[in-house]
Formats: C-alpha cells, structure tokens, sequence
C-alpha cells in the first residue's frame, strides 16, 4: 500500500514539472519550446491533408521549430477543429482552419461545439481551392449558358454530383441554383474522387468539385470546366471563365485554408505565425509546390483580414443555407 | 512482344540499387503499418509523403506503393496469433487463423496468407498488365444502382451460408445495419443517434467495433478459463504448410486472387469486402462447410490472397484514370502530381519509367515481402508462448493503442471497449461477429447507394431494373433467398438448418 502511494505521489510530482515546463515554454520569445501540434480535421489523403504535408516543413524551418501533424477527422471537420479550439491556448495545439467547419457547419449542423467568432483566434490564411461546374467533354452544354437554358427548361431534369452535404459545393450548388432561378437536382458523394468517378460513368450530368480532384480527368480531355468558383482566372487554367464574369458572383465561393488555435493565444505567438507563414508563402519553391496540386493558390491573408472574411461568408450562408433543398 | 519489352524496362528501372532499397523500405513499413492494428495505410503514406518531394517520381510510386501492398501481408499476423485484425482487410482472417494457431498451426497459417499473397501478387500484376484500360472503363459503369444490387447480392450470400443458425446470422445483419445508420445523415445532414456527441457524428468506427469484437472479447472469454493455458504451448506443428496443406489450398488462393482484383478495380469497394466474398465462397465450395470456423485453412488462404489482390486492383482505376479509390489511392495521386505527373490514360506514354517501373517493383517487392515475412514466422510464433497473464495484457494494451490511433480520439476506446463486451456476450450465447462486421460495413454504403439511386430517378424504384447490370445481380440474389425453397434437401442445407 505504501509503495502505490509513493506512486501516485512521483506521478503528481512529474505532472506538475510537466506542466510547469509547459508553462514556461509559452513565452513567445523563446517559443516554440517542443514540437507544435497542427490538427488537420480531415483524413489522410485529402486535400488539405496533402497541402499540409507539402507546406508544413517550410513553414517549421521559419518559424525554427517542429511541426507535428495530427490528422483528427469527422463530422466534416467540426471534430478536430473542437477539439483544437478547446485545447490549452499555449501555442502548442493548433488547427488548420477550413472554412467548411468554420462557416458553413455551424450553420448547417446542429450542435457545433464551438462558435467560430468568438472561440478562435485566427492566426493566418494560406491559401484558397477552387471549385468548378465540370460536365463530360462529350456533354451538349459548351457553356454555362447553355446549361442554364436547359435547365431553366426541364426543371429537376438535371443532376449534379456534389460533394458532401453542407459542404462548399453543394452550398455552391444552391446558390447557383437560386441566383440563375433553374433547380438542377443534387446527388451527394463522399469525396471529390467519388464525384468524378460517377460524372465520367456518366451516371450524373454535371458536378460541382474542386479543381485538384478533376486536375488529372481535364488535361486526358475527358472532362471540361463552364465556370471555375474562383475570384480570377487560375493560372494553370486561363481558359475557364470565372463564376463572377458569368454574373453568379455570390456563387463563386472558394474554400480556403488558413491555421488557427484556441482564443486567448497570446499576439506575440500569433504574430510570429504569421510572419513565418507570410516569409515562406513568398519562396518560389513553396509557390511552385503549390500549384502543381492544380487549382490551389496561395492567399495569405493576416488573422485578422482572414476572420473578417469567415464571418462575411457566414453571414452569407445564414442567409442562403436554410433555403437549400435537404435542409428544410 | 511489345508487353514483355516494357516490363523488362521496367524491371530494369526498379533494379536500380537506388529503387530497390525505396521498393524494401516501403514493403518494411507497410509490414510494420499491417501489424500494428489501427494505423492504416493511408495514414503511413501521409507522415512519408513530405519525404517523396526530394526523390524521383520513379522511387517515390515504388515505395508508397510497396507500403499498400505490404499492409495486406502485415495485417494477418495479428488477426491469426491474438485474433486482433491488424487492418479491416484482415478481419475474416481471424476466423480461421486464430482457430488454427489455437490448435498449434499458426505456422503454416501464417505462412499460407504470406504464399497465398505473394501467389495473388504476381497473378494480378499480369491481369494489372493485360487487363488495365479496358477494366477501368467498365468500372466506370458501377454507379449507384448497381451498386446497391452488388450490395443486396453480397448480404443475401452471406446470410445463406452463415455458419450457425440463420436466424441468428440475420439477427447480426439487422444488428449491424442499425449501428450503420448512426451518425449524421450524408444525404441531408440530419443527426441519427447521436445524442450531441460529436465522436459519434461520423458513426461507429469499423475498426473500433472489429478490435473490440474480436480481440477485447477473446480475451474476456480466456480470463474466464486460464486454467486451459496449455492450449497454446502444445508443440507446434511445423512452421510452413505441408503438403496437405498446400492441396487444399491452391484452389482458393487462384479463386481469392482473381475475386479480390476485380472487385478491388471497382471504386469504393474498398479492400474489406473482396475477403468476405473469398471467405464465403470457399465455404460454399468446400466439402466440409460445417467445419468453417474451427481452422480450416482454406478460410485463410482465400480470403488472404483476396486482400492482396484486391489492393493491386485498387491500382488499375488508379493509373488508368486518374480516379482515387480510397484514401491510399488518393495519396499515391498526390505524391504524383506533386512530382508534376499527371496519372491517367497518359501516364504510359507521358512517364513510362514511373509506370512500368510500378508495375515490375510489385512483384519485386512480392518476392521481398515473402523473404521477409518467411523467417519471422518462428519469431511470431514464440510469441504465443509468453505466458497468459502478460499477453493479455499485451493484446488489450494493443486494443487501446489500435482503437485510440485511427482518429487520435479516446472517446473511440471507450466505444471500442463496449464492443468488446457486447462480442463477450455474443460469443456467449453463439452469436456470429462476421455477419455484423460485414453489415456495418455494407449497411451504410448500401443506404447511400440506394438514395443515390432514388435521386437520379427522381424516386421511381425502376432504375434498379431497368440497368442490365443493377437487374441481373437483383435477380440472383432474388435466387439465391429463394432456392431452399426450391432446392431438395441437400446436404448443405441440412448443416446450415442443423445449426452446425
């Protein structure tokens, strides 16, 4: 008996230091101390996965510390991001910060632990990945004229293969739909490689997916782009028009990828994020990195210019997603 | 002929000493990443992927592709020696496996699921080769209506050759299919039961609810009886397949092979279900039905050559169109567009060396795998000499670490732990685990590929029969829940209804 309590007593003894170190290594001049936990809320193999693995060496050599990356996926990102934001707020647990789970679950999902104004502390965006309205190369609809005037003839006759429900697509979808006043019918598949799959099987006649996803299927010429979701024209594809020259502004809604940790971090770590991650998106090599996964460009954007962005676009969908069919 | 010509180009591009050392790490890794319940494939070709940006394309494809394959090799051992699946893939593995190692053989049972893949290994590579664009085109067709008819066809066979009572067996589907339905809903995003956790919004994690059944429950029922220690220390009975062996086993290694690689070309099948298909039809085909699940080692090498196979498959929509069929597939696609390539029906003439090089280093790295997995039978097999009461500990330790490391969320041990009781109570009262496993695996892809369906018909339920391929597996599976009542007693029918 005596020997468990000595035990317990050297377990509480190390806790203690443990966490005395951790205290200690959340000043921002010598930090960081151990290696940052950044928690990807999705799993591997997806494209925020894979931009993380890319980037996250170079942005560690900036900022002279060590970047773990922890793949903590479900509910469309609304589990590891909770997970993050509740985390201590020391710098050593952070989150890439999706707009998915930030700006689009909280309104769609019932029970989002957390509310993306107030519990998180924005500390940079990234980058931004487009979407694009994709049909077969064989499809009759050479633009997205032509799509609309089908559409707005046989209404539900069209179907569109989406990503997820409650996910940047299929609000994209929805959007689209209300502003070009057709209804074109939303099939929902687990990711952008299903939907892909299903368009060439020619099982749905048009889908809604990010550009990385179709990247391959555009340049063997099996499919082709009417409108790319995207403020400009994307470098790699200057042929496609963007959504906002074909007049569906509020329908070009790109995803962005930013990093983010609980509230109440302190600014001098937040800053040094920042400068880090601004110093590294400038290097070529990253840059180039980055474009070759083909529909992803690099956005930086400070915390705070990146929160007011998040909270314009979720005010948008608190307006729009209520009205999207699968949601009533 | 021209085939020949390009795959010795190939072999000479991954005999470079450089390719061969990359082709050994990733099949090393992938061993090490199939033992190790709860991490999976995927997740290893993450943490490397970082690395592949300072090698060549060429390396890069052989070693994430050597950590696919070497995954299905890895994950047996453990399903066969603590009945733990070390990947989904392996869990009809632990069936049989584990019956045989209690009986002393897990010698040759492990060593037929290591010929039995490296057999699949090389058969595919051929189909790989000579069966690649034209397959991949008719995957293509497998939309959601046909889908879902593959999916009723799958659940009718295994309710009609389940082992024990049928009525238990489809007790254990509804079981399963309601388990499947918790979550939020992919359709509309409605919450299913689950009570505001956020753990459970994407549903009940197969590999939680696999390692709890099986491996939490094992040991439960052997605490009960640790007195029966001497069961695994009876004198192993040589540590390769014999002669006998080997007879009854070539058959279901071809058959698993060739079912594992096409039903691994369809995307989304994923490498789970080809071994349950295996399983089941080297059931229906053997003498001995009866004796399935007591060690018969046709019910390893099988469904073992299927997982192997099914992930070579798994290549074919891969390379030939660009499409990722899981989370692996989907890595090995970025690490290529990383590297400026771009996969699909250009890849062989675009990067040649990449592709040939790919497809030689598979069965380099076959051969590697059977080298390596060889000798450590003997290792593995002192390993159920420890004694009981630190193995069990060892086994549950795996349990928690393998449960806790797919999502990195302790709220999965506990789920997992749950499952270990309710396998307790199943085991207790004759309750197979197969069906559910199998059901919750289906159950909620069949939901979605039903609603799909119901969407792109705009509700009228004729898309199922209309579509030659949807109608024609929707009419066998009509068959085969209808044939007892056709069929004369037959012999296979008496052991299914005699419960045994």
């Amino acid at each position: 008996m005596k020997k468990r309590t000595g035990a317990r007593k050297s377990f509480i003894l190390c806790v203690t230091l443990v966490c005395l170190l951790w205290v200690g290594s959340s000043q921002a001049q010598d930090y960081p101390k151990s290696p940052v936990q950044i928690v990807i809320p999705f799993g591997p193999g997806g494209l925020t996965d894979i931009f993380w693995r890319s980037t996250s060496e170079f942005i560690a050599s900036n900022i002279k510390g060590t970047i773990v990356l922890v793949n903590k996926p479900g509910g469309g990102g609304v589990v590891g991001t909770s997970f993050a934001v509740n985390a201590k707020p020391d710098g050593y647990t952070l989150v890439s910060a999706n707009s998915d789970p930030l700006t689009i679950s909280p309104v769609f999902t019932p029970n989002v632990p957390y509310d993306p104004e107030k519990d998180v502390t924005y500390i940079a965006k990234l980058a931004a990945m487009a979407f694009g309205i994709a049909v077969l190369n064989d499809s009759p609809f050479k633009t997205l004229e032509e799509l609309v005037a089908f559409a707005k003839a046989n209404p539900k006759k069209l179907k569109s293969g989406v990503m997820g429900v409650g996910s940047t697509p299929h609000t994209i979808l929805g959007v689209f739909n209300r502003d070009a006043k057709v209804d074109i019918s939303y099939v929902p598949f687990d990711s952008g490689g299903e939907t892909v799959t299903n368009l060439l099987g020619g099982h749905t006649d048009l889908a809604v997916v990010s550009m990385p996803s179709v990247k391959s299927q555009i340049l063997s010429g099996k499919t082709r782009i009417l409108a790319v979701c995207s403020p400009k024209r994307l470098p790699d594809f200057p042929e496609f028009p963007t959504m906002g020259e074909k007049g569906y502004q509020k329908s070009s809604i790109a995803t962005g990828v930013g990093l983010a940790g609980p509230k109440g971090l302190p600014p001098a770590i937040v800053s040094k994020w920042e400068e880090a991650i601004e110093t590294t998106l400038k290097d070529p090599k990253v840059i180039a990195l980055i474009e070759k996964l083909g529909g992803v460009v690099v956005d930086f954007k400070s915390g705070e210019g990146y929160k007011k962005e998040l909270m314009a676009d979720l005010a948008t969908f608190r307006e729009v997603l209520p009205t999207l069919p699968g949601k009533k | 002929m021209e085939v020949f010509k390009d795959l010795l180009f190939g072999f000479s591009v991954v005999l470079q000493p450089m390719n061969l050392l990359y082709c050994f790490f990733g099949v090393l890794i992938g061993t090490l990443v199939g033992v190790l319940p709860g991490i999976g494939p995927a997740a290893a070709l993450s943490l490397l992927l970082p690395v592949t940006f300072y090698v060549p394309p060429v390396s890069t494809i052989i070693l994430l592709a050597g950590i696919m394959y070497g995954a299905m090799y890895g994950g047996s051992t453990t399903s066969i020696l603590l009945n733990i699946p070390g990947e989904a893939a392996s869990v009809v593995t632990c069936l049989d496996g584990y019956q045989m190692a209690r009986k002393g053989r897990a010698g040759p049972a492990l060593g037929i699921s290591a010929f039995g893949s490296f057999i699949a290994g090389t058969i595919t590579i051929f189909l790989l080769i000579f069966l690649a664009p034209p397959l991949a085109n008719f995957a293509l067709k497998f939309g959601p209506p046909e889908y879902f008819a593959l999916m009723v066809l799958g659940l009718s066979i295994m309710v009609y050759l389940a082992s024990g009572s049928i009525v238990n067996a489809l007790i254990m589907v509804c079981f399963g299919l309601i388990l499947g339905t918790i979550g939020l809903d992919q359709m509309t995003g409605v919450p299913r039961f689950i009570y505001k956790s956020t753990t459970l919004m994407d549903g009940i994690g197969l590999i939680q609810v696999v390692i709890g059944l099986f491996g939490v429950s094992e040991v439960l029922i052997n605490v009960e009886k640790t007195f029966k220690q001497d069961i695994f220390e009876t004198k192993v009975k040589g540590l390769l397949p014999n002669r006998e062996d080997w007879r009854r086993s070539i058959g279901p290694i071809g058959r698993g092979s060739i079912l594992g690689f096409f039903l691994g070309i369809i995307p989304g099948m994923s490498v789970v279900i080809p071994t349950f298909v295996s399983y089941v039809v080297e059931k229906k085909l053997s003498k001995y039905p009866e004796k399935f699940g007591t060690g018969m080692i046709e019910g390893v090498a099988g469904p073992e050559a299927a997982n192997n196979a099914a992930s070579t498959g798994t290549l074919v929509p891969t390379l030939s169109l660009g499409i990722p069929t899981g989370a692996a597939t989907a890595l090995l696609l970025g690490a290529l567009m990383i590297h400026g390539l771009r996969p699909g029906p250009l890849l062989i003439q675009e990067a040649p060396d990449v592709f040939w090089g790919l497809v030689a280093s598979l069965y380099v790295g076959n051969v590697m795998l059977l080298v390596l997995n060889l000798p450590l039978i003997g290792l593995w097999v002192k390993i159920l000499k420890i004694p009981y009461h630190f193995l069990f500990s060892l086994i549950l330790l795996l349990c928690i670490i393998g449960s806790y490391i797919t999502n990195n969320n302790p709220y999965d041990v506990i789920i997992m732990v749950i499952f270990g009781l309710v396998g307790y109570l199943m085991k207790k009262f004759n309750y197979e685990a197969a069906p559910l496993v199998l059901a919750l695996v289906l159950g909620p892809m069949m939901e979605k590929a039903f609603r799909r369906s119901l969407m792109l018909s705009d509700g009228g339920f004729a898309i199922f029969f209309t579509r030659p391929i949807s109608a024609s597996f929707l009419i066998m599976a009509l068959l085969i829940l209808l044939s007892p009542l056709f069929l004369k007693r037959t012999r296979l029918r008496e052991n299914l209804r005699a419960g045994g």
